[in-house]
């Protein structure tokens, strides 16, 4: 699982930037696609993340996830939609019940061990 | 009075549809990992496995244009150990090759989170995404791809889950998580509860280094290559030669 990049970057490499430019615009959703169709937030990174340190890398997504919807919410609560998922709301879930009963499991199982050893 | 409508262009609606599969011979972690990103698009279609060789781009081509869908994911594993994506707008390109790293599936236990199957997710991007071309075009890709369409079918009214998409040394991350708000009894959400947000993990987690882009579907001209990317085989070639190096060393 272990990745060396290369530390000088090969000469060769192809880098097209206008066919790249060529592309997006091809592909491009049209200009009235409005912000609902994309639910998309853009957040500024602080510029110095160590991708060895596990912690401060998820740290910087979780920010990334939270300050995210955050500004989604407060654009949807703006336009007045509704977004959050009231409590009497049962549908579906991505992951099912027998996972969830196995992850409840796991953590009850956890907590006696940490009180066993206390 | 009726609201005129303020451009020329007809209504849009999203219609992009996502055809996943994957190669053969791929193993459960990957395949698991695969079966998550379905869950969480369902605006998507599975197919059933592509055999991985030269000719794959245009079986899978065909296959895009007979499922009717307009973006392809398609996994490839090697060996038994390496895992590819590519990211493909069929039939008119670009596509982009990434090798897959880090993968953690949704079946892990320490994800605790969940969500409701279909609800459209927020998408976050770090703002890096808006430096280059490659990643500006890679971005537009993957809200296409990943973004539910509104009003699909399968879709659920409410947002209760984020993706995150953030580059960190070149890479791409992604995590997504379960939105998590205290409800009150009045159950309309004033910025009180809205304060008390938390996040849960729900999974997967993998991280995407671009290989290559093409201006093709699975082909055509490059339209970047990494320069910095060495593949894994090369990497456990050098490794191996390293080693063959030491016991040499050790017979004089």
């Amino acid at each position: 699982d272990e990745e060396v990049p290369l530390t000088e970057p090969s000469k060769a490499a192809i880098h097209n930037k206008e066919g790249l430019l060529e592309k997006l615009e091809d592909i491009a959703w049209p200009e009235n696609a409005d912000w609902i169709h994309r639910l998309t937030v853009d957040y500024d990174l602080p510029a110095d993340i160590d991708v060895n340190d596990d912690l401060a890398r998820e740290m910087s997504f979780y920010t990334q996830a939270l300050d995210g919807t955050r500004q989604a919410f407060e654009k949807l609560q703006a336009m007045g939609l509704p977004f959050l998922r009231p409590p009497d709301y049962y549908a579906e879930m991505v992951k099912p019940d027998s996972h969830m009963l196995k992850i409840k499991g796991k953590l009850l199982e956890e907590k006696k061990k940490i009180e066993e050893a206390e | 009075a009726v609201v005129e409508k303020k451009s020329d262009l007809p209504v849009f609606r999203n219609k992009e549809k996502v055809l996943v599969t994957c190669s053969r011979r791929i193993i459960y972690r990957y395949r698991h990992l695969m079966l998550n990103i379905v869950s969480l698009l369902p605006h998507c279609k599975k197919d059933s496995k592509v055999e991985s060789k030269e000719t794959k781009g245009a079986t899978l081509n065909e296959l895009v244009e007979l499922r009717n869908c307009s973006y392809c994911l398609f996994f490839e594993c090697r060996k038994g150990k390496d895992l590819y994506l590519w990211m493909a707008r069929s039939p008119g390109g670009p596509s982009v090759k990434f090798l897959v790293n880090a993968v953690h599936t949704m079946e892990e236990l320490k994800l605790t989170g969940n969500h409701l199957k279909g609800s459209r997710p927020v998408l976050t991007f770090s703002s890096n995404f808006n430096n280059e071309p490659r990643w500006m075009l890679m971005k537009e890709m993957i809200t296409q791809i990943f973004e539910t369409p509104k009003d699909h079918r399968k879709a659920k009214p409410f947002h209760d889950h984020v993706f995150v998409f953030s580059i960190v040394d070149d890479h791409i991350w992604f995590r997504n998580y379960q939105i998590s708000v205290p409800h009150n009894e009045t159950d309309k959400v004033d910025h009180g509860g809205l304060d008390k947000m938390t996040l849960i993990e729900v999974g997967p987690r993998f991280c995407l280094n671009p290989i290559k882009v093409f201006g093709g579907s699975f082909g055509g001209p490059t339209l970047y290559e990494n320069p910095f990317y060495v593949s894994p085989n090369q990497i456990r070639a050098l490794e191996k030669r390293k080693k063959a190096g030491k016991y040499a060393k050790k017979v004089k």
